[in-house]
């Protein structure tokens, strides 16, 4: 069962001139989920997040946050949110400190203590009192990070976040995101092209490409849609009389043989027909793998690049 | 929004350009200070009485054969003022150290300028640096945040303008002496009868009426920082209607009757005081309701911009 969704995406559509941008598109984003927008470059992902944070209108449909509609309850609508719309943008020339103290003074019931603790969470400690300007762009993503927390936001919206971090970074925030997703309930949505850690990240996926919403998919969905047919690869002594075997043996499989490696796809079930045809053949076997596609792979085959 | 104000006067008072152009205030008000202490020294208080019968003596000389009747009527005005200040032994404002700061009305251009470049930057620089990204993601209206940002500019100007005020008297006293800076200021009312005011409000009140150019030429650059996002085209086009806007007015004044309809022709409204407006038949009323009504559209197109466009790169 699920619960009302915190984020509310109707018929989303945007354009700018004549040209459409966004494409009707609706979403629910529930509480808890780290939600991710998915899509190559130029696919609309920074403009829906515009969209949700009020930064550019809405040319048809609507968006509501916690039932606030953002066009017309801006106010009370945001108050939920917090976000990186792109690169964080930081006044260079003051302290991060200072630019943590100006966006504690437009949110309500953010008190020093608080500040504090966000400084802690984003292990800024150190480099805190510096001027943003002597910042690294991972540090100064920290720093973002810390802004849109601030004030304890049920909706955390992040555009790109991982870039500009360091794998160690990377998984800071990946962390990060998950435990307020779990602990808090936070609704997390980030966007990214960067599919890898998207995978490890996200709960559900909308993957966007030209302005249209392709399909929403939770991580199991897509990892296991067809998890009855699966592909192995066979590490064996010879593998073109493995090939010969099982291509003749009455199997309903398909075979290739390429670079040595002989893989084949097939049903569950008939692994271990598969192993004991080739053990038959006194073919010697030195390894059974499972490939797993990657999302990746099931990205790259929707978006249809591949 | 006492905080959304307080978080614009951080970022305007972290910067080095905003004071810098401070100093170079104070620099100009003790370079002109010193330089008229040896070039064009102040008339010696200690004469001041036989200077006062001298122009009584003038003034009632011209008196006689005035035939205007405003500028009779100014010259009796005069003529009470100076009778006053000599049986109550009241110094004039020009023999104490306030006479430097009545005269540094003419630095005023200079604190519009200083205004103009932070006006022009305060809109404009967030769209520059990104950050209007992050100050708008936040639960306050948009008119909020531009109300805060505007309001910062004139608390700037209002900075500069009692900056100007006390360094150019402290400039005057320092160089010369502080004596007799209590003096009254006289006027007469309209029954006739001289009355004493406060120096400082009086002289203030005076920097106020003459810094109506500055709110324009400020609430311009704000507007064009707004609209076009360019902290130098703002800053720029900007600078250019402060020095052409009012030179441009006054040659056209002369051959069109249109041109009172025009922003800067009601600009300066000393030139009531003074009795000598740019176009015969401007009032004072008149004046008024062509500012009023330039202010209102300045201020509908800055905010509706503001407020009803999309946020881009
Ligand atoms: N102001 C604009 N005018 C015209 N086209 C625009 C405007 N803003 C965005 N677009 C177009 O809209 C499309 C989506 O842009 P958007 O920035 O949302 O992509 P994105 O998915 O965030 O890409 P990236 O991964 O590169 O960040 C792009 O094709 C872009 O050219
Ligand atoms: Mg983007």
């Amino acid at each position: 069962m699920k619960s009302e969704p915190v984020v509310q995406l109707r018929n989303v559509t945007k354009k700018i001139g004549l040209k459409t941008i966004i494409h009707p598109i609706s979403l629910d984003i529930h509480k808890g989920k780290v939600f991710g927008l998915l899509g190559p470059n130029g696919a609309g992902k920074t403009t829906i997040i515009r969209m949700i944070v009020g930064l550019a209108s809405i040319t048809q449909g609507q968006i509501t946050i916690h039932g606030a509609n953002v066009k017309y309850e801006f106010e009370k609508a945001i108050q939920h949110v917090g976000a990186i719309v792109e690169n964080p943008q930081m006044y260079t020339y003051l302290s991060g400190y200072r630019n943590l103290i100006h966006t504690a003074n437009m949110l309500p019931h953010v008190d020093r203590k608080r500040i504090k603790e966000v400084i802690a969470l984003v292990g800024l400690e150190k480099s805190i009192h510096q001027k943003v300007k002597t910042y690294s762009l991972g540090m100064k993503q920290r720093l973002g990070i810390a802004q849109a927390l601030l004030h304890r936001p049920s909706v955390l919206i992040l555009d790109e976040p991982t870039n500009g971090l360091d794998p160690a970074g990377i998984r800071e925030l990946r962390d990060h995101l998950r435990k307020l997703a779990e602990v808090e309930g936070t609704a997390v949505i980030v966007s990214s092209h960067l599919l890898s850690e998207m995978e490890l990240m996200c709960d559900e996926f909308a993957i966007i490409q030209d302005g249209k919403l392709i399909g929403v998919k939770s991580l199991e969905e897509m990892m296991h849609h067809d998890s009855s047919d699966v592909t192995i690869a066979l590490q064996v002594d010879d593998p073109e009389e493995a090939y010969e075997a099982l291509t003749t043996a009455p199997l309903d499989i398909s075979c290739t043989l390429k670079d040595q490696t002989l893989t084949v796809k097939l049903a569950n079930d008939q692994i271990p027909r598969v192993v004991f045809t080739l053990a038959q053949g006194d073919i010697n076997i030195y390894e059974v793998k499972r490939v797993t596609q990657t999302l990746e792979d099931k990205f790259l085959e929707m978006t249809g690049v591949r | 929004m006492y905080k959304l104000l307080r978080n614009e006067n951080m970022k305007l008072y972290s910067k080095f350009g905003t004071w810098l152009m401070m100093a170079i205030l104070l620099l100009v008000v003790g370079l002109v200070g010193l330089i008229s202490k040896y070039d064009a020294p102040p008339p010696d208080v200690s004469q001041w009485r036989s200077h006062i019968e001298q122009n009584i003596q003038a003034i009632q000389n011209s008196l006689q054969n005035e035939r205007n009747p405003q500028i009779a009527r100014q010259l009796e005005d005069q003529l009470k003022i100076n009778e006053y200040a000599l049986s109550h032994g009241f110094v004039p404002i020009d023999y104490t150290a306030w006479s430097y700061t009545k005269e540094a009305i003419s630095m005023i251009p200079l604190i519009s300028l200083f205004v103009i470049v932070v006006a022009g930057g305060i809109v404009a620089n967030e769209f520059s640096w990104g950050t209007i990204k992050s100050l708008l993601v936040k639960p306050h209206s948009r008119s909020k945040i531009l109300l805060a940002k505007y309001m910062s500019v004139l608390q700037y100007a209002l900075v500069l303008l009692i900056l100007l005020f006390a360094a150019t008297f402290a400039c005057k006293g320092l160089l010369f002496d502080f004596s007799y800076w209590d003096t009254p200021y006289l006027s007469v009312d309209a029954q006739g009868h001289v009355q004493e005011g406060n120096v400082i409000l009086h002289l203030f009140a005076t920097y106020l009426l003459h810094s109506v150019e500055l709110l324009f030429v400020a609430t311009i650059a704000f507007m064009i920082s707004t609209i076009f996002r360019n902290p130098s085209l703002a800053i720029g086009s900007s600078i250019l209607l402060l020095v052409l806007g009012g030179l441009a007015t006054n040659l056209l004044a002369v051959k069109y009757d249109w041109i009172k309809y025009s922003l800067f022709a009601n600009t300066s409204l000393t030139m009531y005081q003074d009795g000598t407006p740019l176009i015969e038949g401007m009032t004072l009323p008149f004046s008024l309701i062509v500012l009023g009504s330039y202010f209102a559209v300045f201020m509908v197109i800055t905010w509706t911009v503001f407020t009803k466009r999309d946020i881009v790169r």
